[in-house]
């Protein structure tokens, strides 16, 4: 009996055993005798990218203003597009880098804990993405988490960002790559705008160092933009403005060391000791930001 | 009796436990659910067709103090993807091979320095397919 006993034991024990490992097993088989679809269309945007499968990528702009921050500089809410000008935007073209540029407006605004004018940057956001016709890339309840979570710092971030990304997602989908790359210009420049004028004012070593190292930034961000050059008169201003900006950028001397990194696997992190060092004359600080907001100005107004 | 039945529940544990480990979901589709602890998307999404030899570079600005996670997606399987991350000297910072080629990583970086992400499949069939990068930031 107890033999018996042992037997079915075994059995259930094999039998549920092996329902587990196939129902973790890959359906390699099945997926074999399938024609594989992409589940969106290739981003090949860019004319390096078909040739070199290669992408260019921005740092996120609100990681400019977070630098603000933690220098311990004051907020500044002259340096912002205020949101009236938003009846200015009427073309596809400015709707898309404004749409960028109130982005990075608002990252500064919640940052700073602005929250009245949180709730007014966000309602523009939300106007010109309806007349761009790409409020329907967020999930509603994504809107309703942001509308709730206003006053909470770390939610409202992860939201808004959660946000653009979902823009960035549909309109590639989309095919309306253009508008995608308008939007990252937008949110690149205006913390470029923030951070020169608050390098010229403040002379903050940290905050001018960071300008500095916007020299690959604002390269990438061309190589991104060039395929779009002849899209529009719109589209080639732009470019030559930041094709000028870019020369200012020359004359700041970069240098690199590289240093072995530190890996940590239990925590699966890696501690990147090379250093760099960002040498910047008083001459192209206060250049750049001339330029950086002769470049603004005509987007916002 | 007792001890065969509890010997072959260890088994069944390990078994699930390793299981798991291996289904780690790197699907394109699923691939933002890897932005945890704290993490927020940098805004954007990294699609990128791979060149004769399967890989895609990214060429991409770390800032010096802040924390990152690179997230490597893929809907192809049963071939891992390698997810390499060298300076512009093509010095090697990181490589998931020798760490079950997780598809995520931290990074914390002391100066900002330019990197190249490489995403590569190690295998000679051409695989005419897309990969997904994703790069999360925290500041704090």
């Amino acid at each position: 009996m107890l033999s018996k006993l042992v037997k079915i034991q075994h059995l259930f024990i094999f039998i549920l055993a092996s329902i587990l490992i196939i129902s973790c097993k890959p359906s390699s088989d099945k997926q074999e005798n399938e024609e594989r679809i992409p589940l969106r269309e290739i981003d090949t945007s860019t004319v390096l990218l078909k040739i070199n499968n290669t992408l260019f990528t921005l740092p996120s702009p609100y990681q400019a203003t977070y630098s603000i921050k933690n220098s311990d500089i004051a907020f500044k809410k002259s340096l912002l597009n205020p949101p009236d000008n938003v009846s200015n935007y009427t073309t596809n073209f400015k709707q898309a880098i404004n749409v960028g540029i109130y982005g990075t407006d608002l990252g500064y605004l919640n940052i700073y804990d602005q929250v009245p004018d949180v709730i007014s940057y966000f309602t523009v956001i939300k106007k010109l993405s309806q007349e761009l016709g790409i409020h329907n890339a967020i999930q509603i309840d994504i809107i309703d988490k942001i509308e709730r979570n206003i006053d909470n710092q770390d939610s409202l971030l992860y939201y808004l960002t959660g946000t653009y990304r979902q823009f960035d997602s549909y309109l590639k989908t989309n095919n309306r790559k253009d508008i995608g790359v308008l939007i990252i210009t937008g949110g690149w420049i205006e913390s470029l705008y923030i951070l020169s004028h608050t390098a010229v004012e403040s002379k903050n070593r940290q905050i001018i160092n960071r300008l500095g190292e916007q020299k690959h930034p604002l390269d990438n961000l061309i190589e991104i933009l060039s395929p779009y050059y002849y899209n529009s008169k719109d589209f080639s201003l732009l470019i030559d403005d930041l094709v000028d900006l870019a020369y200012e950028f020359d004359g700041i001397i970069y240098s690199y060391t590289y240093k072995k990194p530190e890996i940590n696997p239990e925590k699966k992190h890696t501690l990147v000791n090379s250093t760099s060092n960002v040498i910047i004359s008083e001459y192209h600080l206060k250049t750049i930001a001339n330029k950086i907001s002769s470049v603004r100005n005509k987007i916002i107004y | 009796m007792k001890s065969t039945f509890t010997k072959y529940l260890v088994l069944l544990i390990i078994s699930l436990y390793t299981n798991n480990i291996i289904a780690q979901d790197n699907s394109v589709k699923n691939c933002a659910d890897f932005l945890t602890s704290g993490f927020v998307s940098d805004g954007q999404e990294y699609i990128a067709k791979l060149d004769e030899n399967n890989r895609a570079k990214f060429y991409t600005t770390f800032y010096g103090g802040s924390q990152y996670r690179i997230i490597s997606c893929s809907d192809i399987e049963n071939h891992p993807l390698i997810l390499s991350v060298f300076d512009t000297e093509k010095n090697l910072l990181f490589c998931n091979k020798n760490y079950d080629y997780t598809p995520f990583w931290d990074f914390t970086f002391t100066s900002t320095i330019d990197c190249i992400i490489e995403l590569e499949f190690d295998t000679e069939t051409l695989l005419k397919d897309e990969v997904m990068l994703l790069i999360g930031f925290k500041e704090k």
